[in-house]
């Protein structure tokens, strides 16, 4: 599997940030309070169950290869320390990462097969959702979604 | 089962089952997950009605798809009418010959996030995967 993220740009500058970053984010996801390995896994999976047409027995298209890997991407992308999302599959191919605190908190993102994230999510009373391309980094706006989900009060 | 001469309109108070026939579809508190009420590459979301119809039928119609589907029948998940007349939806009665309380979810916005938006209330408003019979809890 391979990662989507793109460099921070082309200066030498620049690409000794991004190095560090790299190191950095390696070091820190062997450690198990900031491994992102449960939701590779969880990707990993859901890819193997729903690669081939017709998947959940109702003409479900296949999830693509470079589904997998934006989704890889974006899970990769996440901040250290930031809950996983689960994984699950669309039938219209796309890949889903959700944060559920309880069924009136939760954000559901779902990854299409050119890089778009189309996201909806309940905070409460209110249902904000939209679509963001993926860039390599996520979004600000989604980021800010995920935190309000994650750290909402019951 | 209701009768396949006399099919009547599905009322706002009618319960509606969606079978659940991925384990992707529940979360392990039972809970569901949107994904199970986005209805592509359909126009409309398949459900059945439990108007007239025994537990035990309930159950089988959940076989006959799960066995015609070739999939594993997980379990099913409730959802008052009322809850599903959101935006623009409404649920419309369509039996089949082998399956008079067959009804479809109709209506759906055709951009991505707003049928999201929608999967996200639906799976909000619906019961927790009622298992089968026959599975231990």
């Amino acid at each position: 599997m391979t990662t989507a993220i793109l460099p921070r740009g082309f200066s030498s500058t620049a690409a000794y940030i991004d190095q560090v970053s790299r190191v950095n984010q390696q070091y820190f996801a062997h450690t198990a309070a900031f491994s992102k390995q449960p939701a590779i896994d969880e990707l990993a999976a859901t890819w193997a169950e729903c690669r081939t047409p017709n998947w959940d027995g109702y003409d479900a298209f296949p999830i693509q290869e470079a589904t997998l890997n934006y989704a890889y991407a974006v899970i990769q992308a996440l901040p250290l320390g930031f809950p996983l999302p689960s994984v699950g599959a669309e039938p219209d191919g796309h890949l889903t990462l959700d944060w559920y605190r309880d069924s009136h908190w939760t954000i559901s993102i779902s990854v299409s097969p050119d890089g778009k994230l189309y996201y909806a999510a309940l905070l409460g009373n209110s249902d904000p959702r939209g679509s963001e391309p993926f860039l390599g980094e996520i979004p600000k706006r989604l980021l800010s979604l995920i935190q309000e989900v994650a750290l909402a009060k019951n | 089962m209701l009768d396949p001469e006399n099919i009547p309109p599905v009322e706002k108070t009618e319960l509606l089952a969606r079978y659940v026939m991925q384990n992707g579809h529940f979360r392990s508190d039972h809970t569901v997950k949107p994904n199970l009420f986005i209805p592509h590459p359909y126009q409309e979301l398949s459900v059945n009605r439990h108007r007239g119809a025994t537990e035990a039928e309930i159950w089988q119609a959940g076989v006959n798809v799960a066995t015609q589907q070739q999939r594993t029948l997980y379990g099913r998940s409730d959802i008052l009418t009322s809850d599903c007349l959101v935006d623009s939806l409404r649920v419309t009665a369509q039996p089949f010959p082998d399956s008079p309380n067959h009804a479809d979810i109709e209506g759906w916005p055709t951009a991505k996030e707003d049928q999201k938006a929608i999967a996200l209330k639906l799976a909000a408003s619906a019961t927790k995967l009622i298992p089968p019979p026959s599975t231990p809890s």
